[in-house]
């Protein structure tokens, strides 16, 4: 019997929605104009976090680095040597990771000669001396083609031949990399004998032992320089560190912005009020309680928050998918500019969809239910004009 | 006594003016009673009509129903009152501009346990009863005034109240139309229901049990 008549207000706020497609399309267009930014950002962050976390997964066990005053510094190649005798190290693979210009570019230059077990990206990228790969977007920004010649202003007595391209499938931070040999980026960077990192690849199971060794290396009674290791959870964990605070900032942004806009939106929901405020004197004059008045308002507050937030939601993914995140990666991805030159990864998870219907929600409640329940409260012959 | 008014007034502010639109009115309705109020433009006839049928809350004074004093009740109170006890027709009509006819007439049932199509159906047999069956599904804008007075007379019995108040529902309609709603005014008093009109016409003083004269917002006779 009761359930019966919350259906009836539920249908009745169906109806309400269809008989009035004017005030319904203006609510609903408003309220997905403001919810896209939030999806399409959100989505963002949660594909670039993905393919960080895939990065890592295919990467080595341990990083390991010089400590130079609590932070990362060039490691002596020589360390090479006495980790791989640590019991469970298989191999041990020297990194260089670098930036500078090239031209008005910042790129990064990574110097890696192995081939690693694993099988993992750079295998494919893997430069012969005096080759040089190139991010496919940095080419075409600088102008490159393949059998080009090429050379560093930092050290242009080294010529090198443009060999291939890094694909921006690849991942995201390979459209703007160069990946030279070891030996090739330890002269351009004027660094010989170190390396920025060392990758030490252990036997499954074995990486924390490896890694405890690997710390007594540098205590006080050693006098060798401590080194800095990093585990692959450690990396993991800074991460999603980082880009959890990205995108928490990104939130709280967009809150305070949802916050200042609410105003306007009450002035907005004012539209039609009018008509609304005698619809419900007419709905008080015969019959219908204060509270039954709100609940059909709530279901259709409910309806044009669900709809706008699955049409933002579908927006969100066309901007993404074929638009390619225009104007909103550069928000997650730094330097990807106003028109990104590579394919933004983006990732839709269920949350953000049910924070847009939730902020859709809060938005249009409280753009009408203040003034409904208000109109409802008075007596309906004031209402009805 | 079904519905009684006691020292009834009701002021309204406008403009930093006050108006005296009812001035200490009693009247005593019985049950089955067709009464009509008539008076000149501006007396009060609409004024004690909205107060009896709890559409405005009085100054002063209060609106006894079956002994209980509905014009102060909460608003639950009153709600049930408008749903259950009595039905309107006003003079401007009141329907919704964008739902149907027959969607209009089942407005007071929405917030009932009946579902859609018992509502279509006791809405449909309202509609046929005041000659609008096949009007049903046109909007309110598509229909003539006396078609509208009639979609809202149907409306106001669609749950079968025991109170129907209707105010001036013959003076926007022609002739013909005005005959054929007093026709349904009688069937529906001869139903043993009590009839509260404001009128103008002659022809509902006529009818009526008993007249209340009004002048000046005060009841004379």
């Amino acid at each position: 019997m009761a359930l019966q008549k919350h259906t009836n207000l539920f249908l009745e706020a169906v109806s309400s929605i269809l008989r009035n497609p004017g005030r319904s399309l203006v609510v609903f267009f408003c309220l997905t104009g403001v919810l896209l930014p939030f999806v399409a950002a959100l989505a963002v962050s949660q594909g670039v976090r993905a393919q960080a976390t895939v990065s890592i997964a295919a990467g080595a066990d341990l990083y390991v680095c010089r400590s130079q005053y609590g932070r990362n510094g060039p490691v002596a190649l020589s360390k090479i040597e006495r980790i791989e005798k640590i019991p469970g190290v298989i191999r041990v693979v020297p990194r260089i990771v670098g930036r500078t210009y090239l031209g008005e570019e910042l790129a990064v230059v990574v110097g890696i000669d192995a081939i690693s077990p694993e099988g993992q990206s750079e295998s494919a990228s893997q430069p012969a001396t005096n080759q040089i790969l190139f991010g496919r977007s940095l080419a075409e920004r600088l102008g490159l083609s393949k059998g080009d010649d090429f050379h560093f202003s930092l050290f242009p007595a080294l010529p090198f031949k443009v060999a291939d391209f890094l694909e921006p499938n690849l991942s995201l931070w390979s459209a703007s990399m160069v990946v030279i040999s070891f030996q090739a980026a330890a002269q351009v960077f004027k660094l010989p004998d170190m390396a920025s990192e060392l990758l030490v690849y252990c036997r499954a199971g074995t990486a924390d032992r490896v890694a405890e060794e690997l710390s007594s290396i540098g205590k006080p009674w050693d006098m060798t320089p401590p080194l800095r290791v990093q585990t692959k959870t450690l990396v993991e964990r800074y991460v999603q560190r980082g880009f959890g605070i990205q995108a928490g900032t990104f939130s709280m942004l967009y809150v305070t912005a949802f916050g200042l806009a609410i105003p306007a939106l009450l002035i907005l929901s004012g539209l039609g009020r009018g008509r609304r405020r005698q619809e419900i004197g007419i709905m008080k004059a015969t019959g219908w309680q204060t509270l039954e008045i709100m609940e059909m308002m709530v279901f259709e507050n409910i309806l044009l928050a669900l709809m706008a937030s699955l049409m933002s939601l579908t927006v969100a993914m066309l901007w993404l998918k074929l638009g390619n995140g225009i104007g909103i990666a550069q928000l997650f991805i730094s330097g990807s500019g106003l028109v990104p030159d590579f394919p933004v990864p983006s990732r839709f998870t269920p949350l953000p969809a049910l924070f847009a219907f939730l902020f859709g929600l809060v938005l249009t409640l409280l753009g009408t239910m203040v003034s409904t329940w208000r109109a409802a409260v008075t007596p309906p012959l004031t209402t009805m004009g | 006594m079904l519905l009684e008014t006691k020292n009834l007034s009701k002021i309204y502010t406008l403009g930093g003016r006050q108006i005296h639109a009812l001035r200490d009115a009693n009247c005593r309705i019985a049950k089955g009673s067709w009464t009509t109020i008539s008076g000149p433009s501006g007396s009060g006839k609409s004024s004690l009509l909205s107060l009896m049928a709890a559409l405005d809350r009085p100054t002063s004074g209060f609106v006894m129903f079956e002994g209980e004093d509905i014009s102060f009740a909460s608003d639950v109170r009153q709600a049930w009152y408008r749903k259950e006890r009595i039905g309107i027709v006003f003079q401007e009509y009141r329907l919704l501009e964008h739902a149907s006819g027959w969607e209009n007439v089942a407005m007071p049932l929405v917030v009932t346990s009946l579902g859609r199509g018992q509502r279509h159906a006791r809405a449909m047999t309202l509609l046929e009863r005041v000659g609008l069956s096949r009007r049903a599904h046109h909007l309110p804008r598509q229909l003539s005034g006396g078609e509208r007075q009639r979609v809202a007379l149907a409306r106001a019995l669609v749950h079968e109240p025991e109170i129907l108040f209707a105010d001036e529902p013959t003076a926007n309609i022609d002739q013909d139309t005005a005959t054929r709603v007093m026709e349904l005014f009688a069937d529906i008093r001869s139903q043993g229901r009590t009839l509260i009109v404001v009128s103008h016409d002659p022809r509902m003083a006529e009818m009526a049990d008993m007249v209340l004269q009004m002048e000046k917002g005060r009841l004379i006779s």
